[in-house]
């Protein structure tokens, strides 16, 4: 037992829901129901349990994920650990010392400048003041920023300098058990990786992790185990690769049957009196099955449209989605240099990818057809969800699929000729 | 470095049923020792003079006349009580000048005062550390304390010079100010953590304190001697150990006499007693601070 740094049985947290009585006229206006006992079933209405059941225990030195949709009860874990929230039911045991990255940058006082704060927000995650002296250099060098910038009020810092200098006072805390909930994503994308490589520095380190993230690449790459939640109730624990793939799979069905209650309601498309999307298909032209389309392989995706009156000069897209119904990537006709004169009539455009590179996922697609002056004639948003499969091997963490070719030669790399074109 | 703490919460019903019970749970007073009450204290003593620097260095970095405001404010109102309370009423100060007379009273009680307004505040104000980070939450309250501390001595260095002013000699008596400085801090911690917790449940509390530290003021000896026969006085001030403090540090400072015991000894029993109670309360609420902000 004294393996495990966290261990969570059968616990059970309850919330209230809607408005309580917050001041003393409502507590007074409550007193007679309170009395007569009436309240016992209303208060039974307004609480809603966040967490139900929930047991599960972390290792030492392991890096645990929690997975799942917002509000599904991910952070009252975290807090539960952490000891701000206490269960209604069950048993949590947690051993070491706790630091928790929930908010970046707790405590710091606007008049303050960034050294000062680097104290205050490090007393508040827990360091003494000597312990802050000592690490100061680290933090400084870490979050990038200049003595010039350090020394002035942190009123005048922007939404980034500020994030990046409460998350390098948090990695530097050194506790037994780090808890961080989604915030990972700070600052540009340097800061980003340098955050990433730190995070994966704590771990080599041995700090045990329990990490919150929607960022369903990272739980997979940087957890071992991890844990899926959908209504307080778990999923799991299991491998991290499992659980992303069980809850990839998961939100998928649930995007398809959204999706799909909202295709009937029309909500997701645009058409307009000149022209309409008239049908989707998609497959891998190897096999001639849309099931086949799989990463690494061939994909065609073909948008079939009806346009009852010219559309001239006209520019068609085909974007791809993750789940969070944000664009990953996308196929502009005009960006790939092809002219379209005029659209009349019925007609389809005939999308070729050589290699889909996109991980096995399933991807919303994003159709829109443009006219001459940008404006949208058609769209189709999120209608039609490509399914990718999983296809060429990329490694287990990559997040896509770069099409190549391995060689390899003897000699001395100075003496070699560059090769004269890419073979396919 | 070397804190590893066990922490073990427990609750009322240990095995958890699959599916949640139908009755409300009983909130788990999950009571820890006093010990480990007080351990947590000392563990979390750098946050709380963290927090207080904090909140000194803010309030008074970027204004003009920074510290000076600690001294300004009571200054302006003993300039005020002492001009117009002298013409509307006869005050019996006994040999003793009126502005030191009302210094003396005000800057004490100023240092209650900001005390109960700051910490009833102090968990509200830093809702993202009670809901987003573990610490004692006591460290909030105690920190305004501290905070308002920092003024009660900045204001007291214009008290020693109105002493020099007016040739009042300082006597041994100076010595037991601590004795009565603890008194008024065992009074207003629990003060503040009582206001502090009930205005995180119902911020009434944060409009009540208002105007009850205002008719407090006039039922405390600051400016102005009581010596009323008056049945309701004599008991507010018996009730009201800021009564007996603020007459204490006059009879220390500028009478140079030893306080009167007989009106001390109930102040320290309702402030241990407060404390005691507030403390307790406070502890067993502790768990919902985080939901119920």
């Amino acid at each position: 037992m004294s393996e495990c740094s966290i261990i969570f049985d059968h616990v059970g947290k309850k919330f209230r829901r809607g408005e309580r009585a917050t001041s003393i006229r409502d507590l007074i206006v409550n007193v007679p129901r309170r009395l007569t006992g009436l309240s016992e079933k209303r208060r039974g209405g307004e609480t809603f349990w966040a967490l139900t059941d929930i047991s599960f225990k972390v290792n030492k030195g392991e890096c645990f994920g929690i997975v799942g949709p917002n509000g599904a009860g991910k952070s009252t874990i975290l807090k539960l650990a952490s000891n701000i929230l206490r269960p209604n039911v069950g048993k949590i045991s947690v051993s070491g010392r706790v630091s928790t990255l929930i908010e970046l940058g707790a405590g710091f006082s606007w008049e303050l400048t960034g050294y000062e704060n680097i104290i205050v927000n490090g007393a508040i995650l827990g360091l003494t003041r000597d312990e802050v002296e000592e690490r100061r250099p680290e933090i400084v060098d870490f979050s990038e920023l200049d003595h010039e910038a350090l020394n002035t009020p942190l009123k005048y810092y922007s939404s980034g300098m500020f994030l990046r200098l409460g998350f390098s006072v948090a990695v530097f805390t050194k506790p037994d058990i780090l808890l961080v909930d989604e915030i990972l994503a700070v600052g540009d994308m340097s800061f980003r990786l340098k955050c990433n490589e730190k995070m994966s520095e704590i771990r080599r380190n041995g700090v045990t992790i329990v990490l919150v993230s929607h960022d369903l690449g990272l739980i997979r790459h940087m957890c071992d185990r991890a844990l899926a939640l959908n209504l307080g109730r778990q999923i799991g624990p299991d491998a991290s690769g499992t659980i992303v793939d069980m809850y990839q799979e998961a939100v998928r069905t649930e995007a398809r049957s959204k999706l799909e209650a909202r295709v009937t309601g029309e909500t997701a498309r645009v058409d307009s009196p000149r022209a309409k999307i008239t049908d989707v298909r998609w497959y891998n032209p190897e096999t001639g099955s849309a099931s086949g389309v799989r990463t690494g392989h061939p994909l065609v995706i073909e948008v079939g449209y009806s346009c009852p009156a010219a559309v001239v000069n006209p520019s068609f897209q085909i974007a791809f989605a993750d789940q969070s119904l944000e664009n990953i990537t996308g196929c502009i006709t005009k960006m790939s240099g092809m002219e379209i004169g005029e659209l009349r009539g019925d007609g389809c455009f005939r999308l070729t990818i050589p290699s889909v590179g996109l991980a096995a996922g399933c991807y919303p697609l994003k159709l829109t057809l443009f006219d001459e002056l940008g404006q949208i004639c058609a769209n189709s948003s999120c209608e039609y969800v490509l399914d990718v499969r999983p296809g060429k091997f990329i490694s287990g963490r990559a997040l896509f699929y770069q099409a190549h070719r391995w060689q390899h030669l003897r000699g001395v790399l100075e003496d070699m000729d560059f090769i004269q074109e890419c073979p396919r | 470095m070397e804190n590893r703490t066990e922490t073990t919460i427990e609750s009322t019903s240990p095995n958890g049923e699959m599916s949640p019970p139908m009755y409300a749970a009983l909130p788990q007073r999950a009571a820890r020792s006093f010990r480990d009450i007080l351990q947590e204290q000392l563990r979390y003593r750098e946050l709380l003079f963290t927090l207080a620097w904090r909140d000194i260095r803010s309030r008074y970095k970027h204004s003009l006349i920074g510290i000076g405001w600690a001294v300004f404010v009571p200054v302006v109102l003993m300039v005020v009580f002492g001009t117009v309370l002298a013409k509307v009423a006869i005050i019996d100060t006994g040999d003793i000048p009126l502005p030191i007379f009302i210094y003396c009273g005000l800057v004490p009680w100023q240092f209650f005062e900001q005390s109960v307004i700051r910490g009833t505040q102090s968990l509200v104000v830093n809702r993202n550390l009670v809901t987003k980070i573990y610490f004692a939450r006591e460290v909030l309250p105690f920190a305004a304390i501290l905070t308002a501390g920092f003024d009660f001595l900045i204001a007291s260095t214009v008290l020693v010079a109105m002493m020099a002013w007016f040739r009042i000699p300082v006597t041994v008596m100076v010595l037991l100010l601590p004795v009565v400085l603890l008194i008024q801090l065992v009074f207003t911690a629990g003060v503040v953590l009582l206001f502090s917790m009930t205005n995180l449940f119902y911020r009434d509390v944060g409009q009540i304190i208002s105007v009850m530290t205002r008719a407090w003021f006039f039922i405390t000896p600051v400016a102005y001697p009581i010596r009323s026969e008056n049945l309701l006085l004599r008991t507010l001030n018996i009730a009201n150990p800021m009564s007996p403090v603020i007459n204490s540090y006059r009879d220390l400072i500028i009478r140079g006499q030893l306080p009167d015991w007989n009106s001390l000894y109930p102040a320290i029993a309702i402030s241990l007693v407060l404390l005691v109670i507030a403390w307790a309360l406070f502890h067993l609420n502790e768990f919902r601070f985080a939901e119920s902000i």
